[in-house]
């Protein structure tokens, strides 16, 4: 039994205010889940939305006595990856990005400005990487999952999430040195 | 779930990565309008449900066999169906 049991069986029994009770408690967790893949607050609010409809929709087929978490996060993951399939937005051309990451820079002698100029150049080479690897890098460094539940909720072996975080992390090392990422290598570990 | 410490940076790079995630996204909320527009909307879905639903009493009257179904619907989807308007019990009973 879980800490959401009670309110998920009620939910079960038609309870809306469940529902509610249930989004007041992730709802922070699904929003910036979906604003850091999708990097479009209303995107992330329609998500929002989207992912606790199917939560109600759906409620008879989610186990009561599993935390609902991860049911949450590969609801979410999926909400996110739709959206950006649909809207084509996450391909960030690469020519112009890297132009960009490696034009002249301007002088800034303040601490704080220049860390928020390396967090806004992270921020743009974690836009740029694949679906896979940013949807990884986002659970594993945001939501400080473990490889193992980020495995869980994207349905692969946790070799494949180390595979991913791996590449992910070489891709952004690339894209802040001004190169072009590598591909991701195509087997799996087990 | 991400209830835990965060872990140490194993270098430079990692740190950057996580603190410009918790940077852009840490202190981001939803709109407080969409609360309520979800239970809106939840309502509405399970009013929609309902309309399909019925009449439950002029389903159950049939025989399984000759049970009327809505098109492409099995007899498993109409007992989900049910299952999520709170008919527990029911689809128990006529299953």
């Amino acid at each position: 039994m879980s800490q959401d049991t009670p309110l998920i069986q009620k939910l079960q029994a038609g309870d809306l205010e469940a529902l509610g009770a249930l989004y007041d408690q992730y709802r922070l967790t699904v929003y910036r889940t979906a604003l850091a893949v999708t990097r479009d607050p209303e995107a992330a609010e329609d998500i929002l939305q989207d992912a606790f409809l199917r939560l109600q929709a759906h409620a008879d087929q989610v186990n009561s006595e599993l935390p609902l978490a991860p049911w949450l996060y590969r609801v979410t993951v999926n909400l996110s990856y739709t959206w950006l399939t649909r809207r084509n937005r996450w391909r960030v051309p690469l020519g112009d990005f890297i132009d960009q990451l490696i034009g002249p820079a301007k002088h800034n002698p303040e601490p704080v400005a220049e860390r928020r100029d390396e967090q806004r150049l992270m921020q743009r080479a974690i836009d740029a990487l694949a679906f896979s690897q940013r949807v990884v890098i986002v659970l594993y460094y945001l939501n400080n999952l473990s490889l193992q539940e980020i495995a869980d909720i994207l349905g692969c072996p946790v070799g494949t999430v180390k595979s991913r975080l791996h590449y992910g992390r070489e891709n952004l090392r690339e894209l802040l040195n001004g190169r072009a990422p590598a591909l991701e290598v195509q087997y799996e570990f087990t | 779930m991400n209830s835990r410490d965060p872990r140490p940076p194993r270098d430079d790079l990692e740190a950057c990565i996580r603190q410009s995630l918790r940077a852009a996204y840490g202190s981001k909320y939803p709109a407080r309008g969409v609360r309520r527009q979800l239970l809106d909307r939840a309502a509405e879905q399970r009013r929609d449900l309902r309309k399909l639903a019925l009449p439950i009493s002029e389903w159950l009257a049939h025989s399984r066999a000759a049970r009327p179904m809505e098109s492409g619907w099995s007899h498993l989807d109409y007992i989900n169906l049910l299952r999520a308007l709170g008919f527990v019990g029911v689809t128990y009973a006529i299953r």
